[in-house]
């Protein structure tokens, strides 16, 4: 299953440099009071990594906390100390290429605010907004679940932060830009049959930010859906257009969008139902539309008519009962669409049934079987060029709740990709899209002989090729191993030997 | 052009003179021993026990403690091959010490030099009166003379005792009441305890370095007088300042793109384009001042020039040798630097020197051989996944030419294919030349299976 990243307590600031700086040592590891530790991203980009601890009582209310930044190769970027209150955790941090921006969570007035700060750690300007919701409530948590703690970042131009929110389970969309100093919050609430609107950050430039929406009618098996995309002025978040990608029985998701010249290319995935949470879909849309919203093409192809080609298939199916779930799509240097994905069936066993049993209707037999990483290659026509079956062991989840065994088999690889317990981890490319690479766990042995553990693997696609790599998560020698993101083609691997007191940091570079 | 530059060039005319005494130098290996460490190490315990028995009973515990640590730490370096003992460097810059300390009736038993193995243009020296000049300063320098004036400034800090006053005016303030009633008001309050202990540390160590800089201004007083003791000519010494300002701007003799464009391997640009800097905060000119351990080189020069205007101090540049000589010295401590990296398991470092010599010394087989040796090293360790034990990571350099961020650059971002292929097809270039041992021949040819 996905292997989460612990936070560990460690203090990234006082990095005691070896000889050798893509390896760090820390003598002596102290209990201190870390809060938060984490990545700073540029959309799919790691630029470094944040600690973010308590340093002082400033008075009775308020803490002084210390923030240190380093940059993706563990060198120091320098430090900024803080003022907050008690409650306070640093949730997540962007770069925008000219800015940082911090996104903190005040948990007793359930506060999150954004934080712009400039390359000198002077504060340039914020964003805060109040969470509605009863902490002790249900909406609370499943909520906070479903929305994504990352920020998502406009390149040169900002950052954009979406939330649910009472009343209504609206959410909002936050923009704040450290450069024009642009701040503000739009709220949507579901109307009419929908129930809850989800949304999906797509691609912004300097003038729009478009977000994919899916409005969602009540109903938990026989969900239909309705999909859309909205876009918003970066100056005062003004509603520029919101455009349905419902076309006759093609019903779209999109998943990324491409500004180009004076257009914007929209790549998602195609569903023939509009039950698209619970069906499987049928293939590729490609959308193009003017900046105004105005469609200006629009082009469907399935997956069986080109994927056949690459991958084994049985009665218009991939053989052997399995589906296929979609994780990413990215565009590639080469204009091309790559995407990540992850074979799956659904799957029951004795020891499952008998679990049943005894849980007295508490749970399910059913599971999720999780088969090979899939790599497909697109062109701008929708044609596959390549499609590459990347070998792992089969894996499975853990039994469903009970309500479960009905789901469609898409609609629980979507909870189960929720929870955490698919095999594919993240999607990590560099700067010039020339190099993208998806991660995955693996949990057989890397050869006939080695020990059977859990590995990390990484697909990358460059110069038009897919290549593989993978390492034990694992150190030999440590008592405790756990990988962290790190830029493009290198893992982040932080192990602690306990007879020493000793943690290790070690950037591992990927042979592929 | 950089002083730095228009060493390397006139370098490169000298070796095409003596090649034959590089390529000796390079194949036979140095020595590493120091022949007289047990006296050594009694000269360090009697100092130790001396110095300390000296001092307040408060004190005297932490001060052998820190004065231990020390001690411990030179002799490591000096069990692990950090100083050079060979025939030819370390005899000649011994001989301009031993002349500082003979024309300036210092007792010889009281000092030690050694020449430290690292490439930071640096020299120094310990409350023992061991003196110690790196490599790298030796690349910098242009005569005997420049030289001289480096040993005589840190022979000042000895004779002011700079080290051991520091040490023990540090102990006494930790153990003075003043300073725990200090720290006992800050703890006794609510709030703002760290920032104020915090604030309290970095006000001593700023006075720590300011007290630092004005040490340096008497180590140069000093040394000032002992150098006019000499013989040598003052008139080019100041110059030493221009050069240890510009060793501080990284200037390269080669470039990394054109070493591999000369063997003909093509590399994207891409792969030694080092990554825009960031930063987070930024140090105000005060503060940096205030961290500087050094005043500046221009300020030195202006006063040092004067000070020989004043006291004019006729002489020769080279006393105990010649320029010729001083060049071969430097010719060592350029591979030197090379097989340090190497011993320190700094591969990264070892191959952008080997690829500096290589510039110069187009046609020696030692170097091809070690650059081969080299990437070997790079293409297994990765292969193995533990690059980073042997490579350091890549970073945002300061400046466009700073041409080990483009190696460093390329060695952590190029695949393992592209390194093999590196590997490949310099081997190939320079297969008569490279006579590598056979463990690495198995290596490279395990990395084609």
């Amino acid at each position: 299953m996905k292997s989460k990243f612990l936070f560990f307590v460690l203090i990234l600031f006082s990095f005691k440099g070896l000889a050798q700086d893509a390896s760090k040592v820390f003598d002596g590891v102290k209990n201190i009071t870390l809060r938060n530790i984490g990545v700073i991203t540029k959309n799919n980009v790691v630029k470094g990594y944040f600690s973010f601890y308590e340093f002082d009582k400033v008075n009775r209310k308020t803490l002084l906390y210390r923030l240190n930044l380093v940059d993706a190769n563990l060198n120091e970027l320098g430090s900024k100390d803080i003022e907050g209150p008690k409650d306070w955790s640093l949730v997540s941090s962007g770069f925008d290429g000219n800015n940082f921006c911090f996104k903190f969570f005040d948990e007793k007035t359930r506060t999150i605010e954004l934080k712009v700060y400039d390359e000198q750690a002077n504060e340039v300007t914020s964003n805060s907004i109040k969470v509605n919701y009863k902490p002790t409530g249900s909406d609370y948590k499943n909520y906070s679940l479903m929305a994504t703690p990352e920020l998502d970042i406009n390149d040169n131009h900002g950052f954009v932060n979406y939330i649910f929110n009472d009343p209504n389970n609206a959410f909002i969309v936050s923009y704040i830009d450290g450069a024009t100093k642009n701040s503000w919050q739009k709220t949507y609430e579901p109307q009419g049959k929908s129930k809850l609107m989800v949304p999906n950050y797509l691609n912004a430039d300097d003038e729009i930010i478009l977000t994919g929406v899916s409005r969602v009618e009540r109903g938990m098996y026989n969900t239909k859906t309705d999909h859309s995309i909205l876009a918003n002025s970066t100056k005062d978040g003004s509603q520029l257009f919101d455009i349905s990608t419902e076309f006759g029985d093609n019903h779209v998701v999109p998943i990324n969008a491409i500004f180009e010249n004076d257009k914007i290319v929209i790549v998602g995935l195609n569903y023939k139902s509009a039950k698209t949470y619970t069906s499987a879909p049928d293939g590729l849309a490609f959308i193009e539309v003017d900046k105004q919203g105005k469609l200006l093409k629009s082009n469907f192809k399935t997956f069986e008519e080109s994927l056949g080609k690459f991958l084994p298939m049985e009665d218009h199916k991939l053989k052997d009962g399995y589906y296929l779930y979609i994780h990413n799509i990215v565009r590639s240097r080469n204009n091309t669409n790559v995407v990540i994905a992850e074979k799956f069936k659904k799957a029951t066993s004795a020891g499952g049934i008998a679990f049943a049993v005894i849980s007295q209707g508490g749970i399910s037999p059913i599971k999720l079987q999780f088969g090979n990483m899939v790599a497909i290659e697109y062109n701008m026509d929708g044609n596959a060029i390549q499609a590459v079956e990347i070998p792992k062991a089969a894996g499975s989840t853990d039994f469903f709740p009970s309500y479960a065994g009905l789901m469609a088999p898409y609609l629980l690889a979507k909870v189960a990709e929720i929870l955490g317990w698919t095999d594919y981890m993240y999607t990590l490319k560099n700067d010039d899209n020339s190099e993208i690479t998806f991660s995955f766990v693996d949990h057989d042995r890397l050869d006939p002989e080695a020990k059977k553990t859990d590995n990390f693997g990484q697909i990358k696609y460059k110069d038009g090729k897919f290549t593989v790599d993978k390492i034990p998560i694992k150190n030999a020698k440590a008592d405790l191993s756990h990988l962290f993101r790190a830029q493009s083609g290198y893992v982040l691997q932080v192990n602690y030997f306990k007879k020493d007191k000793k943690l290790t940091m070690n950037m591992i570079k990927l042979n592929n | 052009m950089s002083p730095r530059i228009v060493g390397w060039i006139k370098l490169l005319f000298l070796c095409f003179l003596c090649q034959g005494t590089w390529v000796s130098s390079f194949a036979q290996g140095n020595n590493y021993t120091y022949a007289d460490l047990n006296s050594y190490k009694s000269h360090l315990d009697n100092t130790a026990a001396d110095n300390t028995g000296k001092l307040d009973q408060k004190i005297q515990k932490d001060y052998k403690k820190i004065i231990a640590d020390k001690n411990t730490a030179i002799i490591k370096q000096l069990n692990e091959k950090g100083f050079l003992f060979d025939a030819k460097a370390y005899p000649y810059l011994s001989t301009i010490f031993n002349h500082i300390l003979e024309k300036n009736s210092l007792d010889k038993s009281q000092f030690h030099f050694f020449i430290d193995r690292s490439p930071e243009v640096n020299a120094y020296s310990y409350e023992d009166g061991t003196v110690v000049c790196n490599l790298g300063l030796v690349t910098v320098m242009e005569n005997e003379s420049q030289l001289a004036m480096v040993f005589c400034h840190e022979l000042g800090h000895c004779l002011l005792k700079h080290s051991n006053n520091a040490i023990i005016k540090q102990l006494e303030k930790y153990n003075s009441p003043e300073f725990a009633a200090k720290i006992k008001a800050i703890k006794r309050q609510n709030y703002n305890v760290n920032k104020q202990l915090e604030g309290l540390l970095l006000t001593d160590f700023f006075d720590r370095r300011k007290h630092t800089r004005s040490q340096e201004w008497a180590a140069d007083s000093l040394g000032m007088i002992l150098f006019s003791k000499t013989g040598y000519s003052g008139k080019n010494v100041s110059r030493l300042f221009d050069l240890l300002d510009s060793a501080d701007h990284k200037t390269n003799a080669c470039t990394v793109s054109s070493f591999f464009q000369r063997e003909k391997i093509d590399i994207d640009a891409g792969l030694l384009r080092p990554a825009k800097k960031m930063s987070f905060g930024s140090q105000s000119k005060g503060m940096a001042d205030s961290l500087k351990t050094h005043p500046d080189c221009a300020n030195r020069k202006v006063i040092m020039q004067a000070w020989f205007d004043q006291h004019p101090k006729t002489g020769a540049d080279f006393l105990l040798s010649n320029e010729e000589q001083l060049e071969k010295v430097k010719k060592i401590a350029f591979f030197e630097e090379a097989a340090y990296a190497k011993d320190s398991d700094i591969y990264g470092f070892y191959l952008f020197r080997l690829i500096e010599n290589d510039a110069l010394f187009p046609s020696n087989g030692a170097i091809k051989t070690s650059i081969f040796d080299a990437l070997v090293a790079v293409c297994t360790h990765e292969k193995k996944h533990t690059l980073y034990e042997i490579v350091s990571s890549p970073y945002a350099p300061d400046s466009d030419n700073d041409e080990y961020a483009k190696l460093l650059k390329l060695l952590n971002t190029a695949d393992l294919k592209k390194m093999i292929e590196i590997t490949d097809i310099y081997y190939q270039n320079n297969k008569p030349l490279i006579a590598a041992p056979k463990e690495t021949i198995n290596d490279y040819n395990t990395l084609n299976n």
